[in-house]
């Protein structure tokens, strides 16, 4: 029986799960797909371009950055739209799949890396934080999958153990057998309220056998008890400082749905769709569903039968979950659940009264009363004491805001504070390295040998055999110069046009248009200079 | 009467202790955080931006630094924007100033303490550079221009900016003389 | 995108904060009542003082933003109404009905409101009330008549240099003294089951009194806990030290805090000019208070840095 440590703060709240819901697929296919390209962790860039007909399974858009992660469309059909947001896409049922080509590493265990199967097949966190996976497994020797999904409400993972429970330990087991993988330490971590979860786990468990086995723990109910920090701190009793990530300390937490998505990559086929629950009083009944990635909200919210009320609908779950415009959203790789509430009245937000239960309920140990004080009040030097009082450690659980008294939406403030620490940190760390690269620049410039000064040219080596007008060369040169700004010109006129064809975004057309302007206006100096010289001459 | 004297010295006494103590903890987390901060120029430096893109007429943010604690003007700098004016006019308890160079902001906007009267600038985008790769000549002219040597290349040869290093201080685009080099937000590509 | 908040969660713990200061409120009823089975006439302080308070809040607010409305959603709090309940309680019950009135506004508009309000005040209001009052109104404040024995006469506080402590047992005004105690102990002990105080402050509180009393007395045990009951001790550790917002926010400061005004209100008792020493010890605390920088924060290296 593995030890487990108690956790920091928390709070045990009622999870009031919804029973009886079995995962289904759709009836029906939603007309278009919207896929958003800014996303959390990563910025897409369209591989495809507007009218394309695309196939099923296909490649539209590729991560910027140097080891790009691919986005996979799950419909085929034809894009219809494309901007720096989104791709959209008009779905065809009658197109046929196309089925991609398995990967090399993901088949053999010849040396080939593992993380580059994962970002040709487009596998990010389907836990609700979309991280990319690739990202997370290098260099790990202990393993954590989280099955936990301590937030109330959420049943999604709860229904892939208990029905996919097989797919999910298959996917384990081919990751595990996998050569970049070398593993001291296996621990599949599930809540103690999930006991149907727990049987068929164990059960999947049997039908292989391990060269590492996996322990199953049973992590008792409570709130934040399944984030990822949380989980190390129970079962390794280490309280990981804030700038140390996981990571570093090699152990990687992935969650079962992003290993039924793994199991998928080894048969092919790359992600595209994943399992939602959608639970709330604002539809007729809660369902899951295995929606395409791109599935637009609306549409989904007529499928469900949702109510004509105003509705307020809300991705991930009650406490943790980002409110959206259901009119322009789809659903993400990170959504794991959608909320569908009738629209209640607003509490307003009182000033905080210093009761101070905020403060044993943070996982993290902060204090969230001493954190609101300091943004609220915004003294001298608010970074820095911020920093001091460890903001960036701030999970967003949400805990704190549940026991406020008065109904101050504290982590809402900790999120934005806590990203601009970041960028401000960034911004530092930048100027920082810009520094010293200048320094030594200015170091280097300053030891270089002086070049010899260039002895001077002496005239009677180029007398000329004839003096040269000077009128004449200085309209020559003029007319020259008028000549390469309008062949210049033409050539940008050109550049734009061929771009144009091909299909910009408009950030790159601008640059053109830009480089066409600047052209123009050379080709106006330099025809205003040779008109005035040859009217001076 | 002198037993409550008394305990008005103890607290009192107690109180002071505790300030005394706080104050030099956090004069030793300064003095630890800020290297060599025992000059005004150097704290100043550590602000500034590092872009070393000339814009406030002094070849870069190391002068700069020591003419502002000279006593130069604190709002020369446009990468560090009004965040930067803000930070400086705190450190060195002078007055709040506009941006240089501004355009003027019409009186309607909401009175911004940053600028009493002008409207607040807008945060500088980051901006990086970037060779159009097809239309460079390879004649090297941009690489001694830039002041953090992020442009890798050599005469004949292909040039290409390193992205992360790249301050967008724009003193590449003037020495080339087939106008490759574009400026774009850095929020685009990193 | 908007995050979630708390404002409408279902999975909400714990109290508002209305919820909060009604349940103060509930906590003072047995004290009251106590106070109104002997004698009903004492519970006008108290209604007064909350009157005054109230009006005087709404009053403020209105004055400052000139809606009404909105004056009327702070009240909403119950804050107002608890301050003044508690000051009334310290008022003498023969005073006029201004001073409970007046001392209510006061209470309100410069013990809370001035400082911004809600949460924003350095000093507990009915405190800081209750001394503008005891220097401004000094005559007022000394009528005492028929708070325990009906006849014109000194709390037994007052009474001291003409009865001494060990004489008091047995008198009416003891008895009666120990009763109120016995009532607003219980709705402290209310307030600590339902976690609203912590039960650190009262024990501390009581603590501090105890030793510096125990000082003064030679060691005479019996003498010590004799002036437990009296004077406004068990009403200022249940209900007016645990004031959330003026005493320290971390646990460990808020142990020195309670230790202070223990020890304070046995030194100020001793010097016989103020029938008690609560009002006094409380506000010098609160002076105290912001100087404690918590030890948490000061064991920096325990902290991690990003």
């Amino acid at each position: 029986m593995t030890q487990l440590y108690p956790m920091t703060g928390g709070l045990l709240l009622p999870t009031q799960r919804a029973i009886g819901l079995k995962p289904q697929a759709l009836t029906e296919q939603p007309p278009r797909l919207v896929f958003a390209l800014q996303q959390r962790h990563l910025r897409y860039g369209s591989v495809v371009k507007l009218g394309q007909l695309v196939f099923a399974n296909q490649v539209i858009a590729q991560s910027i950055g140097s080891e790009p992660i691919a986005l996979h469309t799950g419909l085929a059909g034809q894009v219809t739209s494309i901007d720096d947001h989104s791709i959209e896409l008009r779905t065809n049922s009658n197109m046929p799949t196309h089925k991609q080509p398995i990967p090399v590493s993901m088949t053999t265990l010849k040396h080939t890396p593992l993380a580059k199967g994962l970002r040709e097949l487009g596998l990010l966190g389907l836990g609700g934080a979309g991280f990319p996976t690739a990202l997370k497994i290098h260099r790990i020797h202990t393993l954590l999958i989280n099955g936990v999904e301590c937030e109330p409400l959420l049943v999604t993972d709860a229904s892939l153990m208990t029905y996919h429970a097989d797919q999910i330990i298959q996917g384990l087991y081919q990751l595990l057998t996998h050569q970049d993988i070398q593993l001291r330490r296996l621990i599949i971590a599930i809540e103690a309220d999930k006991p149907q979860a727990i049987t068929a786990m164990r059960q999947a468990l049997q039908i292989h056998t391990w060269s590492l086995q996996p322990e199953l723990i049973i992590i008792p109910t409570r709130y934040p008890a399944g984030g990822e920090r949380q989980l190390y701190q129970q079962l390794f009793g280490e309280k990981l400082p804030a700038a140390v990530k996981m990571s570093d300390q090699g152990v990687a937490c992935l969650n079962v749905h992003t290993l039924l998505a793994i199991n998928n990559g080894f048969n092919g086929q790359p992600l595209t769709h994943r399992l939602v629950s959608i639970l709330g009083n604002g539809i007729a009944q809660p369902q899951q569903l295995w929606l395409p990635i791109g599935t637009p909200i609306s549409w989904l919210l007529t499928y469900c039968g949702a109510l004509h009320e105003p509705l307020e609908v809300r991705i991930g779950g009650p406490i943790m979950g980002q409110r959206i415009d259901q009119r322009n959203q789809s659903i993400t790789a990170n959504a794991n659940t959608l909320i569908v509430d009738l629209v209640k009245p607003t509490l307003f937000e009182q000033p905080c009264i210093a009761c101070g239960q905020c403060e044993p309920v943070c996982p993290e140990a902060l204090a969230p009363q001493d954190l609101i004080a300091l943004i609220q009040s915004q003294p001298q030097q608010q970074d820095q004491q911020l920093v001091e009082q460890n903001l960036p450690a701030c999970i967003e659980c949400g805990v704190c805001d549940l026991v406020c008294p008065s109904h101050i939406p504290l982590h809402q403030y900790f999120g934005q504070h806590k990203s601009r620490l970041k960028h401000l940190a960034d911004q530092q760390q930048r100027a920082q390295i810009a520094n010293a690269t200048y320094t030594r620049r200015q170091e280097r410039l300053a030891k270089a040998p002086k070049p010899n000064p260039k002895p001077p040219i002496e005239a009677s080596r180029f007398t000329p055999s004839q003096p040269l007008s000077s009128k004449a060369n200085s309209t020559t040169k003029l007319k020259t110069n008028l000549a390469k700004a309008q062949r210049l010109y033409r050539e940008a006129q050109a550049a734009l046009k061929q771009a144009e064809k091909k299909g910009l975004e408009p950030t790159l057309r601008k640059v053109y248009e830009s480089k066409v302007g600047k052209m123009h206006d050379k080709v106006q100096l330099a025809q205003t200079a040779f008109d005035t010289e040859k009217g001076r001459v | 009467m002198t037993l409550l004297g008394l305990s008005f010295i103890v607290l009192g006494l107690y109180a002071i202790a505790r300030t005394l103590m706080a104050l030099e903890k956090k004069a030793q987390a300064l003095h630890a955080a800020t290297e060599q901060a025992n000059s005004i120029e150097q704290s100043i430096h550590q602000l500034l931006p590092q872009t070393q893109c000339a814009q406030c007429t002094y070849p870069g943010c190391r002068p700069y630094a020591q003419a502002v604690a000279t006593g130069e003007d604190h709002n020369k700098c446009p990468p560090g924007g009004d965040a930067l004016i803000m930070k400086l006019s705190e450190l060195l308890n002078r007055e709040v100033l506009p941006l240089v160079n501004q355009p003027q902001a019409s009186d309607k906007q909401d009175s911004y303490p940053l600028t009493p009267g002008h409207g607040p600038t807008p945060a500088p985008v980051e901006m990086i550079a970037m060779i159009r790769e097809d239309e460079c000549i390879g004649c090297a002219k941009c690489i001694p221009a830039c002041p953090v040597d992020a442009i890798v290349g050599a005469a004949k040869m292909m040039h290409t900016v390193i992205l992360q290093d790249c301050t967008g201080c724009e003193l590449c685009l003037p020495p080339c003389p087939v106008d490759c080099i574009d400026l774009l937000p850095r929020q685009q590509f990193l | 995108m908007t995050t979630a908040s708390a404002l409408r969660s279902p999975f909400h713990q714990g109290q508002s904060t209305q919820r909060i200061m009604l349940s103060v409120i509930i906590a003072l009823l047995p004290g009251l009542s106590i106070m109104g089975f002997i004698n009903p006439f004492w519970l006008l302080q108290p209604l007064l003082a909350g009157l005054g308070a109230v009006i005087g809040e709404w009053f403020f607010i209105w004055c400052c933003t000139r809606q009404p409305a909105q004056a009327s959603r702070t009240l909403m709090d119950s804050s107002a109404l608890l301050a003044g309940l508690l000051l009334g309680l310290c008022l003498p019950p023969a005073s006029p009905w201004w001073l409970a009135f007046i001392g209510g506004h006061i209470c309100s508009m410069l013990g809370k409101q001035m400082y911004g309000g809600l949460g924003a005040n350095p000093f507990n209001p009915a405190m800081l009330a209750y001394l503008v009052l005891l220097i401004g109104f000094p005559l007022q404040m000394s009528q005492w008549q028929g708070l325990y024995d009906g006849l014109t006469q000194a709390t037994l506080l007052d009474q001291a240099t003409v009865l001494s402590p060990a004489q008091w047992p047995g008198t009416h005004a003891f008895n009666q003294a120990c009763l109120l105690a016995l009532g607003f102990t219980l709705g402290g002990l209310y307030l600590l089951r339902l976690g609203i105080i912590h039960w650190v402050t009262p024990i501390c509180l009581l603590l501090g009194f105890i030793i510096v009393q125990l000082y003064i007395d030679d060691f005479n045990v019996k003498a010590s806990l004799l002036q437990i009951p009296v004077g406004g001790l068990i009403i200022g550790a249940f209900f007016m030290a645990t004031d959330p917002v003026s005493a320290p926010n971390h646990r460990q400061d808020q142990i020195i805090y309670a230790l202070g005004i223990g020890a304070l209100t046995s030194l100020i008792r001793q010097g016989q000019q103020y029938p008690d020493g609560m009002a006094f010890a409380i506000v010098l605390m609160n002076i105290v208070t912001p100087s404690f920088i918590s030890l948490k924060n000061a064991l920096k290296h325990k902290r991690d840095i990003l």
